[in-house]
């Protein structure tokens, strides 16, 4: 038994004696878990308030009036009441795993004396099995958490909103902090860039790399008081995944085997039109003047009657036949057969083939080390074609007590994914027009809802002037992905007395993702670039090259060989250090209890990116390059890169402490600062520091001695709780102007030879730039009755947020990024989970989420343009919701059949909208259609269980958002498109527009006579007319699980085995029918995004 | 317990004191200018790549107005061409010019910052550098004052100028005070003066595009005519023209024999007029501008046009008719387009080039390359400094040799009696007087205004600069620069409305002598953002016009 090295006064305080018939009863009192003398422990008398304290080594000496008994109490650990003994041994024992507690990431802590408003998930519940990416599972999960699956490639992070928006031009992406460490993105995708389907999402999710069967519990910190020990940084909540932990006892080992069934989907659910509506339509843009020889043939693109032309020139000089004899008969029989085709697009680019994961973990331990050990594999043929994936994890967690007051606890988490993506290129916005487009895009699940059915899966097309078929594109162009992942941290502990802990953490994390761009030599997008076959393709070809120094230049190919190799590698090394101290104790009766927490924090992340493009790599010839000199004059010309580097680092620094004083846990206060620095914010030493703070405060009436009397059993738990808090985030990644920006660039020159690098100011310096700031103050009471067999819990908040990036327009650097805009919120989050029936066999739980949110933009000047107003994933403007969705006041169809609007002066237009007018007089003509961002979110649980069967049936529901529909409508369509049944209901013939809003299909006459008519249909496609409510319910997960009974467990010699079977994504019970199968969530942006599919995952549980 | 606290405290302000050195890392590969390289290379940054071709060419008297019925307009033309205050936003609007010149001289004080952080400009190419420094930010404010406000007047000390700015922006809204024009031209002479010593050509790897020390004489030689300082104007284009004055002009025969090009017809020869080769371009700048489609053998833009009737009355045949010669007579000929809607003589000077950033979308930024000072301007601004000066003599010599190389008449012989008799024949256009519709009638010869004192009309000094003028405007034609000489010597111009068959049907608006519409409006941005506005004249209650003075 060792020397305790400190005690304290207040100890001494507690001895009184009182003058009774008594007997002095001595004992010792001993902590369970390390069986060491506990000291400071109060003992009292029952009834009486005399009592003492344990000294060092955990004796005590009491008198104790005959008859009466005594409490033993120690705060943290259960109390208990004896009959009094002389030399009697009384065993405490950690009351810790009882009660609950709220893991902040770096502390845990009561939660009883907890003051801040968050949700505590456990992972067994939560988990979408089949869904490999944990943090989709969040959806519905937490009162206050929006998930929106913007797409469900794999790697590509789902927008999570934690109360909403926080910021305009920031992220507002809630901080992930895995046991203690906050993750990092390898690279900044801001949230309207999720659903770009851009390739840069396939590594946008920072925790991609958890295997989801490691994860115990997600804490997710909503409020500014639950938050604020990341201060400066958790603007935004903060998500704490606690992963799982060895424990004492015997090795357990388990398997978890998940077989996913991904639905293929199916052109019943779309109104997509079928192959013979479909010709019946091109034969229309026949008659206005299309698809005739002349133009389809040399066309850029061009589908059936492109092909068909083709073949009329096509000779066999073996049979002395042509392709297709060009005869009325032979043509009519041609088209004939398209019109029977009715290809099934969905059928031909996707699978139904078994996604397999499988999970094998450990947990073993002693009393001096505890390990949890797990591998996993996942295997993803893909639903569609080129989606391949492989991820393998490896998780180690080692707890070693080293002696009774020193433990370590060491994680090393890795991972390495393989997939595979259909190639993509950035989408690029065109702002005169308004279009949106992605050049060579082969995104399976955007082509067979664009592209038209009667094409035959086996012929090759033309796309850009090359031959191209989908199934030979996708062979021949795609993206090799390759991320690894790292973890390492290791974490002291010190206990040099019970109350005190003394705790270092460091971390050390490493990402690299390489995307390998793959245009092989016998691409569409590599033969683009060397088509010339007649002289109207030469000229007109724009991936051809006329060298501007030569004036009788001719166009050339700059890629007569091979394809194009691209890599962007992405990574990233960060490391973390923290000294943490903690103080806990209890005086005076446990009646004052006191925690004190506090230390430092020091974080740094290096960022490195390069993009290379390798012009004319020979993958047929074994790889080898053999490039044309004029790509390379040809971009200096253009002033494009061949290859690029970006370095980025970010450092910050904080210090950190928290204060919770708590009388017998009924009344609890609770105060916390933060003092944190960041580089971002430039060498200005006092713009870089930011103190955020917290006070809060909560009451816990259950503990009220009057409370049981009052409510019996009727109300069993009460406590209402306010904070008020101050927290911050360092804005947008890309405004760090506290010192003017210079960076180097190349100016255009009007030709190669005078070109010279230089450096410029990017952005004028801001010296007053600072952190984003929200001032938060929440509301919550939690309630449960009848022994807590309900319970309810409710939060209200209001946020005011300030010193937000906005626009400034100054008098001599035009625009410029300064803290100047505000914003403001309130919601309500309600959750309900009620146990409605409870017998021995049968259960049957409820749960209930409901969130609302709200938040306007008060102050922001605006610098927008139309065209970022009316687009998919909206803009900010004073007055409005922080992503405002508006479109162009439709006025109906002319007497042309052409689409009418309301124009920027007030007058009726069918082109004079101008997509670029940013002067804010010149916006008031558009019409508010909404929020992008949903408003009330939430879901709807049972689950039922008889015995060892489990019936789970989840609904999640999302309100008050609106979509932009697809943009279908276009001046000119060539006979690829495929169209919506909608075009049925086109405008025909004059005297149409009083009963129909569908444009007509405009004319090659109509189309010559205004040459501006794709902005007529642009603004189509941004109009009133085009836009649908976002709201929806889904059946997210209905699942039937049976555990075997132990009997028949134990006959196999196994500890449990269970069986699970779920469907998700089974279907939408509501949606507006204006979306017309379009998933709500789901942003079609082409590239690398395909929505959540509907699948089936039979999992199989088994532990030894 | 104490111990612990104690090692706490110690390790807490051992971790303050070294994190301020942590967090000094910057957040990307930005860089300082703190290298004799990076100040170098900043200073590629230090000109403007916006123009003030569009709305000074389309303000001046180079285009009239085709008439409502030509479709090729658009708002923002509309607008430059009526001298209305722009509200339109275009890659050549007002606007983008102010922000532009800014820009670049808060990059060259940035340059001088970085200089002085390094213990001042030390060695020769630090000097180069700060004199090419100094030369940006006066060059910029030169064409600041001259756009921005009123031209220059020695007697007029209070005429607003612009704001001359010296030093970076440290914060994310100043606000600045506006000075006097003499104020600004006192600075400018101050900056010149201290640059001219030091500017040198060494470290320039595209001189051409950078103040080489022509280009820095060119516009220490503009700068003094405009300041009414004749004898340094003179001194300075002695430094550029040497002493065989032709070889510093443009062979204007070599561009007439250009071929046309395949897809841009004026591609290979507008190519050949900004190459940077040539003695004549003294300083090239690139733009993000569409001058090149709007004064080239395209349709748009063309309601506003330099039209047959001009070619013919004012600029480009009236200025022949001194040697008895017509449009052929250039050794450049003019492009002359006629069809519907398309009224236009056309110089293929502007060339239109494209910086694709999506070649495949084809989107990018349409560009084109002018000269900010040529060897012809030059030699024009040193006649004229002769003249006003008195020395007629070597004024003619200047002038005769630009008009040997810019016609076809390699012999000619220029006389003061050529002039007076040709010149001094011709009458004076559209006079504003006579009647509000009836004579608006073209010539080359406009009544002159000028703030300084020069002889009477139809005195050879006045001849003499009327030809010199014709001949300035004929070198700088769609470049804009024609509206210098309008509000230096007061020209009064209208805005003319052609009829169906191409002649001067009525007049809608004058370009009075002290019209405040010569100071082009300070930015809508920049004024939203506090900034003093010119003065513009407004309607009171009783219908009268005033000049509303803020």
């Amino acid at each position: 038994m060792k020397k305790r090295l400190t005690m304290f006064l207040a100890c001494l305080l507690l001895s009184f004696g009182v003058a009774l018939a008594q007997n002095k009863i001595t004992g010792t009192v001993i902590s369970a878990e390390d069986n060491e003398p506990v000291i400071g422990a109060s003992v009292l008398v029952q009834g009486q308030r005399s009592g003492t304290v344990t000294d060092v080594d955990g004796h005590f000496t009491i008198s104790v009036p005959s008859g009466k008994k005594i409490t033993i109490s120690f705060i943290g650990m259960e109390s208990q009441t004896v009959t009094p003994k002389n030399g009697m041994r009384i065993v405490l024992r950690n009351s810790a795993e009882l009660q609950e507690v709220v893991v902040t990431g770096m502390q845990k802590v009561d939660k009883r004396l907890f003051t801040g408003s968050s949700a505590k998930i456990s992972a067994n519940e939560a988990k979408l099995d089949g869904v490999a990416d944990i943090s989709r599972s969040l959806e519905g999960r937490a009162a206050g958490v929006s998930v929106q699956n913007v797409s469900g490639t794999f790697g590509t992070a789902p927008k999570i909103r934690v109360r909403g928006a926080t910021s305009i031009y920031g992220n507002s992406k809630p901080l992930w902090v895995v046991d203690g460490v906050i993750m990092e993105d390898v690279i900044d995708v801001s949230a309207d860039d999720l659903s770009s389907g851009d390739a840069n999402t396939l590594i946008s999710s920072a925790i991609a790399g958890l295997n989801s069967d490691d994860i115990e519990t997600f804490d997710i910190l909503k409020d500014g008081s639950a938050t604020s020990i990341y201060g400066a940084r958790a603007m935004a909540g903060v998500i704490v995944i606690t992963t799982k932990k060895g424990k004492s006892g015997q090795a357990r080992i388990s398997y978890t085997g998940e077989y996913t069934m991904r639905l293929k989907p199916s052109y019943s659910t779309f109104n997509i039109m079928n192959s013979q509506d479909q010709m019946s339509i091109y034969q229309e843009m026949q008659q206005k003047g299309y698809l005739n020889y002349a133009e389809t043939s040399n066309a850029a693109s061009s589908g059936v009657y492109g092909k068909m032309y083709q073949l009329f020139s096509e000779y066999d000089p073996a049979t002395g036949q042509f392709g297709l004899a060009n005869t009325a008969e032979a043509r009519a029989d041609y088209l004939r057969q398209a019109e029977y085709r009715n290809t099934d697009w969905f059928d031909v680019l996707f699978s139904n083939s078994i996604q397999h994961n499988h999970s094998i973990s450990i947990s073993t331990g002693t009393d001096r080390s505890q390990t949890y050990a797990s591998v996993s594999a996942m295997f993803d043929p893909g639903w569609t074609k080129q989606s391949k994936v492989e991820r393998y994890t490896a998780n180690l967690n080692n707890t070693y007590n080293i002696s009774k007051k020193l433990t370590f606890n060491m994680i090393a988490n890795t991972s390495y994914r393989k997939q595979r993506a259909p190639g993509t290129l950035s989408a690029e916005t065109d702002v005169v027009s308004g279009e949106v487009h992605r050049s060579f895009d082969i995104n399976p699940y955007s082509y067979a809802l664009n592209t038209s059915r009667a094409l035959d899966v086996n012929t090759f097309y033309t796309r850009n002037y090359a031959p191209f078929n989908i199934l030979h594109e996708l062979d021949n162009n795609y993206i090799d992905l390759n991320m690894f992942d790292m973890r390492v941290q290791g974490e002291f502990k010190y206990k040099p007395v019970r109350q005190v802990e003394l705790a270092v953490l460091g971390a050390y994390k490493y990402n690299q993702a390489t995307q390998n761009h793959q245009i092989l030599d016998e691409s569409n997008q590599a033969q683009a670039y060397r088509s010339m076959a007649t002289t109207t393709i030469r000229d007109a070809n724009p991936f051809l090259y006329t060298d501007p120094d030569d004036i009788f230049a001719m166009p050339v190919t700059v890629l007569p060989y091979g394809g194009i190799y691209n890599k962007t590698t992405n990574s990233m090394n960060a490391w973390d250090f923290r000294f943490t101290a903690s103080y806990n104790d209890a005086f005076f009766n446990d009646a004052h209890i006191v925690n004190l927490y506090g230390g430092i924090e020091v974080n740094n992340i290096d960022r490195s990116s390069d993009w290379f493009r390798g012009w004319g790599m020979q993958y047929s010839l074994g790889e080898i390059a053999n490039y044309a000199y004029q790509v390379f004059k040809k971009s200096a010309e253009e002033n494009s890169d061949y290859f690029t580097l970006t370095n980025t680092h970010e450092r910050r620094a904080a210090y950190f402490g928290t204060a919770t004083y708590s009388y017998k846990g009924r009344y609890t206060i609770n105060g916390t600062i933060r003092y944190e620095g960041t580089n971002k914010l430039g060498k200005s030493r006092s713009a870089r520091w930011l103190p955020t703070w917290n006070v809060s405060g909560a009451w816990n009436a259950h503990e009220e001695p009057w409370f049981r009397k009052v409510f019996k059993n009727s109300l069993t738990h009460a406590t209402l709780k306010a904070s008020y808090s101050l927290t911050a985030e360092s804005g947008p990644s890309w405004v760090t102007n506290s010192m003017p920006v210079i960076s180097s660039y190349n100016p255009w020159r009007p030709t190669a030879g005078l070109r010279e690098s230089g450096l410029q100011e990017e952005d004028r310096a801001n010296g007053d730039l600072t952190f984003e700031k929200k001032h938060e103050l929440n509301l919550g009471v939690q309630l449960g009755f009848f022994n807590n067999r309900i319970n309810f819990e409710l939060d209200w908040y209001k946020r005011n947020n300030y010193d937000l990036i906005g626009i400034v327009n100054t008098q001599m650097g035009g625009m410029k990024y300064g803290n100047v805009a505000s914003m403001k919120s309130n919601g309500v989050e309600l959750s309900i989970n009620t146990t409605n029936i409870k017998t021995q066999d049968f259960s049957w739980s409820t749960n209930i989420i409901y969130s609302h949110t709200h938040n306007e933009v008060t102050d922001l000047e605006n610098n927008q343009r139309v065209i970022d107003l009316v687009s998919g994933s909206g803009f900010a403007l004073e007055g409005y919701p922080v992503r405002s969705l508006f479109s162009i006041p439709f006025k109906g169809l002319n007497n042309e059949g052409l689409p009418t609007f309301l124009d920027q002066d007030g007058n009726i237009t069918t082109t004079g909208i101008y997509f670029q007018t940013q002067e804010k007089e010149k916006l008031g003509f558009l019409e508010y259609s909404g929020s992008v961002d949903p408003t009330d979110v939430g879901s709807f649980g049972n689950l039922f269980k008889y015995k060892g069967v489990s019936l789970n049936v989840y609904i999640t529901y999302s309100f008050g958002n609106v979509v932009r529909l697809d943009p279908v409508f276009k001046n000119k369509y060539n006979d690829l498109n495929a169209m919506p049944k909608e075009f049925a209901n086109r405008w025909m013939v004059p005297g149409d527009e009083n009963y129909t809003t569908i444009p007509v299909i405009a004319s090659s006459r109509q189309n010559r006579n205004d040459n501006s008519l794709s902005y007529a249909y642009n603004a189509y496609n941004y109009s009133t007319e085009r836009i649908a409510k976002g709201d929806f319910i889904r059946m997210k997960e209905i699942s039937i699980g049976y555990d075997f009974p132990q009997s028949f467990v134990s006959r196999l010699s196994l500890n449990n085995l269970s069986l699970k079977l779920q469907a998700t994504n089974l279907f939408l019970i509501y949606a507006d029918k204006k979306l017309n199968g379009q998933d709500p969530e789901f942003f079609n942006t082409g590239g690398v995004a395909v929505p959540m599919p509907k699948q089936f995952t039979l999992t199989l549980r088994l532990g030894l | 317990m104490k111990k612990y606290i104690g090692l706490s405290v110690i390790a807490l302000s051992m971790t303050l004191a070294s994190c301020d050195d942590f967090l000094d890392k910057l957040p990307d590969n930005r860089t300082e200018a703190n290298t004799e390289e990076k100040i170098q290379k900043l200073l590629v940054s230090a000109y403007p790549t916006h123009d003030h071709m569009a709305f000074t060419e389309y303000g001046s008297d180079n285009v009239d107005d085709m008439g409502e019925t030509n479709p090729y307009s658009d708002r923002f033309l509309d607008e430059i061409y009526s001298w209305t205050d722009v509200t339109e936003s275009d890659n050549q609007d007002p606007e983008g010019y102010w922000m532009d010149l800014y820009q670049c001289i808060e990059t060259a004080n940035m340059a001088l910052e970085g200089i002085e952080s390094m213990g001042g400009a030390t060695t020769s190419s630090l000097k180069e550098a700060q004199a090419e420094a100094l030369l940006c930010r006066a060059y910029a404010h030169f064409m600041l004052v001259n756009v921005f406000a009123t031209h220059y007047d020695a007697n007029n000390s209070s005429a607003m100028g612009v704001s001359y700015v010296t030093e970076t922006e440290k914060e994310l809204n100043p606000k600045y005070e506006r000075e006097t024009v003499h104020e600004n031209y006192a600075h400018i002479a101050e900056d010149l003066e201290a640059a001219l010593p030091n500017v040198g050509d060494s470290y320039y790897t595209v001189p051409k595009y950078h103040f080489n020390k022509n280009a820095a004489y060119a516009f220490a030689c503009r700068f003094y005519l405009y300041y009414e300082k004749y004898d340094k104007a003179i001194e300075y284009a002695n430094k550029v023209l040497g002493t065989n004055p032709t070889s510093m002009l443009r062979d204007w025969a070599v561009l007439d024999k250009m071929p046309d090009g395949s897809d841009m017809q004026q591609s290979p020869t507008t190519n050949h007029v900004i190459e940077a080769t040539l003695n004549c371009n003294l300083l090239l700048l690139t733009s993000v501008s569409i001058q090149g489609v709007l004064f080239g053998g395209f349709t748009s833009g063309h309601r506003y046009s330099h039209c047959e009737y001009l070619g013919q009355n004012e600029t480009i045949s009236a200025l022949a008719g001194l040697w008895g010669g017509n449009y052929t007579s250039f050794a450049m000929q003019v492009k002359r387009y006629s069809g519907s809607n398309m009224n236009a003589w056309s110089q293929w000077r502007m060339p239109y080039l494209f910086e694709y950033t999506d070649p495949v979308a084809q989107i990018g930024y349409s560009h084109t390359v002018y000269n900010a000072f040529t060897g012809d301007e030059v030699l024009l601004n040193r006649a004229e400094a002769y003249a006003l000066t008195g020395e007629y003599d070597k004024a003619i010599a200047d002038l005769q040799v630009w008009i040997r190389n810019t016609s076809t008449q390699k012999g000619y012989v220029l006389t003061i009696d050529r002039i007076n008799e040709y010149i001094g024949g011709l009458p004076y256009a559209y006079d504003k007087d006579k009647t509000p519709k009836g004579d608006i009638k073209s010539s080359l010869k406009k009544h002159l205004n000028p703030k300084f004192k020069i002889d009477e009309e139809g005195s050879t000094q006045e001849n003499l600069i009327q030809l010199i003028l014709a001949c300035r405007r004929y070198e700088t034609l769609h470049e804009g620069k024609r509206w210098f000489d309008i509000k230096r010597w007061g020209i009064e111009i209208p805005r003319r409305v052609m009829n169906a068959a191409g002649n001067p049907d009525h007049i809608n608006d004058w370009l009075t002598v002290d019209d405040p519409r010569r100071a082009i409006q300070v930015p809508q941005k920049v004024r939203e953002a506090g900034y003093t506005p010119n003065p513009r004249p407004t309607t009171d209650n009783a219908g009268n016009s005033a000049v509303n003075h803020l």
